[in-house]
């Protein structure tokens, strides 16, 4: 079985890198001059880049408890091309904690190497492909709401980001207006064990990889019409289980994740859903004995009104865990006001259901005014 | 289960993307109306759509890089929305007139061929004057303004009401075409000429006429 698992993977990559090189192989035929000509047309010097993002500050107040300005975050995304076939990528995350301390983080950094007009290669740390909410929505001008659906954040249900190889690209098909893809291949995922259970699986890429556990997987999206997106995604690999003191356990057990996702555009109704689950498949053994599933879905609706800067926001999710403590419940009713395509301010109050007296359960209400630049 | 598709559903994906590598052949030219379907259609999936006035067209040049990759969109895809959101692109890029592999991206070079223009939604070269100002109004405007003349995008006006945009003079509503408009309060702004950087006078006047005959009460 061992045996199989390696010929796998070696095949798969093998097959990765063939495929990626058919492209490449075109490139490096002599320059005809209409190809010379190509270079030519990218315009301003060869190097060219700008810092855009998003940056958010807000008010929160918990039910039965003092209200606080705890919201500031701003993360910048630098982008930088070489002409048009190199691009680079990378978000920094600068965040005020509870103490008033900043943290900062490297959310992304990737190199993206245009191939053709259907497939770009990509290395570094990147957003998870898996669903659509973590890749695309995150950016705070952009989630009509102040928070994450519940379960879609770090640490829950979502896989965040992953650290490896990627091609991604779209292409039209006959009877289809288009469909759009990710394939990848990441280091290994890393899950937690105590008392015999998976207390957590890790939702962010790691730059170490214990005996070559990779996770490949990747995003389809369909779009029968240009206002239908229908995704589905899904990764396999191997995790690694360490115990509570970041002691390496074992590796070898089952990791998997699978999301579906749908977004309907009609006139200014805006309608999305999204299913996305994290599971340790275990055999079980003298280290764990079962199983562990994180999942989680939302469902949201948008209406901005004619001729109007009013956008209100109703939005349901769930987040179901192996432990009670961890899951959640909420109904988040919102209302937008935008000052420009995005610039907005974000009012919302957000109905828990959780662990009875723990902070999953208490409602809260939300302030942001958020701006993408 | 799951394990059971794994090897054939990533084999199956991998052997279709090769074959559509090598048989791919497309047409390279640019479309500034279908950059602006693209960048309504496209855009407003996550985001509200974000106006050309937003950045300059070399910072746009490397958006579209970026957002290229967000969106899955082609090349030639990206390349369309570019040339809508930066007119100053469009009007340096020319069209190929024979099918090539897109991956060639014949698009020359301005000083090669300084009389070439983007192609138009009907496949020719955009020799706008000669057009009629429903053509220009379908390739130009109807992106955001939609065919019924009542705004496809939020923050687009209603083109139809008694009291709306049409209820001003001629001569402002020629240059507010001409040289864009924001309304104050209004997040959303008109690009100049509504991104297409070749129309001419005439062209204006023409699709000026066009919707205030078929939109106005």
């Amino acid at each position: 079985m061992e045996a199989y698992k390696d010929h796998s993977n070696f095949s798969l990559m093998v097959k990765f890198f063939i495929l990626a090189l058919l492209p490449v192989a075109g490139y490096a035929k002599t320059p005809t001059p209409e190809i010379a000509q190509s270079v030519m047309s990218w315009h301003g010097p060869d190097i060219n880049g700008l810092m855009t993002g998003s940056a958010a500050a807000g008010y929160s107040k918990p039910d039965a408890e003092s209200g606080s300005f705890n919201i500031s975050n701003f993360n910048p995304l630098f982008l930088f091309n070489y002409k048009d076939f190199l691009l680079l990528q990378s978000s920094v995350n600068f965040e005020i904690d509870d103490m008033g301390n900043t943290s900062v983080s490297l959310d992304t950094m990737n190199l993206n190497w245009t191939w053709n007009d259907y497939m770009t290669f990509g290395i570094g740390k990147f957003d998870s492909s898996i669903g659509k909410f973590v890749p695309n929505l995150g950016p705070d001008w952009i989630n009509k709401l102040p928070s994450a659906p519940v379960g879609f954040d770090g640490d829950e249900a979502a896989p965040q980001s992953e650290v490896g190889a990627q091609i991604r690209g779209g292409f039209n098909f006959p009877y289809c207006s288009k469909v759009n893809y990710v394939l990848f291949i990441a280091n290994g995922h890393i899950a937690t064990e105590d008392g015999g259970l998976v207390q957590s699986i890790s939702t962010d890429g790691y730059s170490s990889n214990d005996r070559e556990t990779f996770v490949k997987g990747g995003r389809i999206g369909f779009l029968p019409i240009p206002s239908l997106e229908i995704g589905v995604s899904a990764a396999f690999g191997d995790l690694s289980l360490y115990d509570t003191s970041s002691n390496l356990l074992e590796t070898g057990q089952d990791y998997e994740t699978i999301g579906a996702d749908i977004s309907f555009k009609w006139n200014n109704l805006d309608l999305r859903g999204e299913y996305i689950q994290q599971e340790a498949e275990v055999n079980p053994d003298e280290i764990v004995t079962a199983d562990g599933i994180w999942r989680a879905w939302y469902a949201q609706a948008a209406y901005r009104f004619e001729s109007s800067n009013w956008e209100p926001v109703l939005r349901y999710s769930d987040y179901d865990t192996p432990f009670d403590s961890q899951d959640q419940r909420q109904w988040a009713f919102g209302i937008d006001y935008w000052l420009a395509p995005s610039v907005v301010i974000k009012l919302d109050y957000e109905m828990n259901e959780g662990l009875e007296d723990s902070s999953n359960d208490t409602n809260v209400l939300s302030a942001l005014f958020a701006f993408g630049f | 289960m799951l394990e059971k598709i794994r090897k054939p559903f990533f084999s199956k994906i991998i052997g279709g993307l090769a074959l559509f590598m090598v048989h791919t052949v497309g047409s390279c030219a640019v479309d500034l109306a279908h950059g602006a379907e693209l960048w309504k259609d496209n855009c407003s999936r996550c985001h509200n759509p974000r106006p050309s006035s937003e950045f300059s067209s070399e910072n746009w040049q490397t958006i579209m890089s970026h957002m290229r990759l967000q969106a899955g969109l082609t090349g030639l895809e990206a390349r369309d929305v570019l040339a809508f959101l930066a007119p100053e692109y469009a009007s340096t890029q020319v069209t190929a007139e024979s099918p090539v592999s897109t991956d060639k991206k014949t698009l020359v070079a301005e000083n090669s061929s300084p009389s070439a223009t983007p192609k138009t939604a009907n496949g020719s070269a955009n020799t706008a004057s000669k057009l009629s100002g429903k053509d220009i109004y379908n390739q130009t405007c109807v992106a955001c303004h939609g065919a019924n003349g009542k705004g496809a995008i939020p923050g687009a006006p209603d083109l139809t009401q008694s009291s709306g945009p049409l209820s001003q003079s001629t001569s402002t509503l020629i240059s507010h075409i001409k040289n864009g408009f924001q309304k104050p309060g209004d997040p959303m702004a008109m690009p100049p000429k509504g991104g297409n950087s070749t129309l001419t006078d005439e062209d204006i006047q023409n699709v000026l006429d066009y919707i205030e005959k078929s939109f106005k009460h």
